[in-house]
């Protein structure tokens, strides 16, 4: 190398040790060890539930909130207690989660940004005990309280209460806005569920071709998505509106699908409803003999299920 | 003067003498035998009893001893407290008898008899009563009483009678249902025996097949058992062979047994010389591990990974959805 060149060679090779020393420098991290241990319980539990094993992720979300609370951590508690809920609720067991996710709300407060998911968890266990108007009430100061990319989610929550309530106007008008937010999120699961509520608004109040557009679109996005269980809601949705237009043919050619799905799932105590449905349709026509093998076969799955219990 | 004289008046006066004389014998004889009745030549003396009716009693009433007389009744007299005082005179040879213990009851003789009144001996340490002494008196029942005492004790046992019958006529009763049942019984009981006849008639038959069946089975058996010999004197060859094979296999099964022995022992000591350092080697595992993860996270750190590396976040959360 020339010298010319070797004197300002070193220098910026120095400049360039300075800059990666400098960047190599610790950056001030403003989480804990303990709170760092929390989060990767809290990760762990999340892949348990996530597979279906309930009870290692309750252990989980169990020792995430023991380290929350012995640092008196308020957030770290909220997602704890709000994960037990929600794996509880998964488990149908409204008691336990209602029990986890009161014991949220207190270290919760409205301007928390976790207030909105401790009032959707709590909207969503009342629905589960069978409490609309708690559920509605709760559902609404979700939807007050978000203004995140899960705001679609909260409404869509008060759609499909204020439906069951048997609000169809308010429930259509809510589930509109869902789609709207949803669609412009990219809030794909969302959006399907917008779709399927109104839907159900559509068919319960007698517009059944609407409806079945809006359950198409629905199966649509659930196909996409790969979510076997909204996949087989659609259908089954389907079918119920094909059954309400006295379309037994599709009604039995859309239960033979969610039969199908749910049967490949896992889901044979669906499965088995599937079948209790077809049945009776193949008895209104007549044909009693089909009727009669397809109980056969649902006493058949039933008896498996009781098998693996 | 001529003296005329009637023969039948001759000796007059010596015929009325004897007259009058047998008249005065045959009126001192019945005298005699009326006083005998009445008690009037023999010594008596007064006893004297107290009752509260004088119903029944009457002067010259018979008073017996073990049922001889012994006297009469001889005054019967109202009181000053509104009872009624007897008195009787009993013969004085019987006084003997009459003791203090000696009671007096008012008696009818059989049952259709008259009253009398009955004294009983007294005992033998008593002392006799004398002349003028009180008598104890018993009440006894008269007829009249005896039968309204049965009476009493024959009504609840009638009731009770009556009440069987009643119950026994009960048309929804026990005994007549029982009888009706009964009756039914009998009536079915005919044709009841008809089936068990030919019940027993099909029973004998199928006994008689059965045995039959039987018997061709045991012929059967007894086949079966005979093709069996030759399948025994197979199992019995194949035994033979088992028997000469046996304890070479049994050689090998042990010298196996040796080896796995030998070989259990050498991992045994193989395991035996590692397991202390197992611990040892976990830790420095462990040390390992966790200076990897200190180096993982320094590199984390540093530019240029650090920014490619996303701060975790505490919001951990389940996915929400809103139609779960």
């Amino acid at each position: 190398m020339n010298n010319i060149f070797r004197v300002p060679c070193a220098v910026l090779f120095f400049f360039l040790i300075l800059a990666a020393v400098g960047c190599a420098g610790k950056v001030p991290n403003s989480l804990s060890e303990s709170q760092m241990q929390a989060i990767s319980h809290n990760q762990r539990g999340i892949k348990h539930a996530a597979r279906g094993d309930n009870l290692q992720a309750l252990v989980e979300f169990s020792e995430a909130l023991k380290i929350s609370r012995s640092i008196e951590n308020s957030e770290g508690i909220v997602v704890a207690l709000l994960n037990c809920s929600r794996v509880h609720r998964h488990a149908g067991d409204a008691k336990a989660a209602l029990t986890a996710i009161s014991g949220a709300i207190p270290h919760a407060p409205r301007q928390m940004p976790l207030y909105a998911e401790v009032a959707f968890e709590v909207a969503q266990v009342k629905l589960l005990s069978g409490n609309l108007n708690e559920a509605s009430e709760w559902a609404s100061q979700a939807v007050a309280a978000d203004n995140s990319s899960t705001r679609g989610m909260m409404i869509n929550l008060l759609a499909r209460i204020l439906f069951l309530k048997g609000n169809m106007a308010e429930a259509e008008l809510k589930a509109q806005e869902a789609l709207l937010i949803n669609r412009n999120n990219g809030v794909r699961a969302e959006e399907a569920n917008s779709l399927r509520t109104l839907g159900d608004v559509k068919a319960k109040t007698n517009r059944g071709v609407e409806a079945a557009a809006y359950y198409n679109q629905a199966l649509e996005i659930d196909k996409v998505l790969g979510k076997s269980g909204k996949i087989v809601a659609d259908l089954r949705a389907l079918a119920r509106l094909a059954e309400s237009l006295n379309d037994s043919g599709q009604a039995l050619e859309f239960y033979s699908r969610a039969f199908a799905a749910s049967r490949a799932n896992g889901d044979l105590s669906g499965a088995s409803e599937d079948l209790t449905k077809m049945s009776l349709i193949h008895e209104k026509r007549g044909d009693i003999e089909l009727s009669q093998r397809l109980l056969t076969e649902r006493a058949n799955i039933l008896k498996n299920i009781q098998t693996q219990q | 003067m001529i003296v005329e004289e009637d023969l039948r008046f001759k000796r007059l006066e010596m015929k009325i003498g004897i007259f009058v004389a047998i008249a005065i014998v045959g009126f001192l004889t019945l005298f005699f035998f009326i006083g005998a009745d009445k008690d009037l030549f023999i010594q008596k003396y007064l006893l004297k009893f107290t009752v509260e009716k004088g119903t029944g009693y009457s002067r010259g009433m018979p008073v017996k001893l073990s049922g001889f007389r012994i006297g009469r009744v001889d005054k019967i007299s109202l009181n000053e407290s509104a009872m009624v005082d007897i008195e009787v005179q009993i013969d004085r040879k019987y006084q003997k008898w009459i003791k203090k213990d000696s009671v007096v009851k008012f008696v009818k003789e059989g049952l259709v008899g008259d009253n009398i009144i009955e004294i009983s001996a007294g005992s033998r340490d008593s002392e006799v009563l004398k002349d003028g002494a009180l008598l104890a008196f018993e009440k006894t029942m008269g007829l009249e009483e005896l039968a309204n005492d049965m009476a009493d004790k024959v009504k609840p046992v009638l009731l009770e009678v009556k009440d069987i019958i009643s119950y026994i006529n009960n048309p929804a009763g026990d005994i007549k249902q029982s009888l009706n049942n009964i009756r039914v019984l009998s009536a079915d009981l005919s044709s009841t025996r008809e089936k068990v006849d030919t019940l027993l008639i099909n029973s004998t038959q199928k006994i008689v097949k059965l045995s039959a069946d039987s018997e061709s089975l045991l012929k059967t058996s007894r086949d079966r058992i005979d093709s069996a010999g030759p399948i025994l004197e197979k199992a019995d060859r194949s035994m033979a062979v088992i028997e000469q094979k046996l304890p070479q296999l049994l050689e090998k099964a042990l010298s196996t047994l040796e080896h796995l022995d030998k070989v259990s022992k050498n991992i045994e000591k193989i395991t035996g010389g590692v397991a202390p350092r197992i611990p040892q080697i976990m830790n420095s595992a462990e040390d390992t591990l966790q200076g990897a993860d200190k180096v993982v996270n320094a590199a984390k750190n540093i530019w240029p990974l650090k920014s490619h590396i996303p701060v975790p976040s505490e919001r951990q959360i389940v996915p929400g959805d809103s139609h779960e």
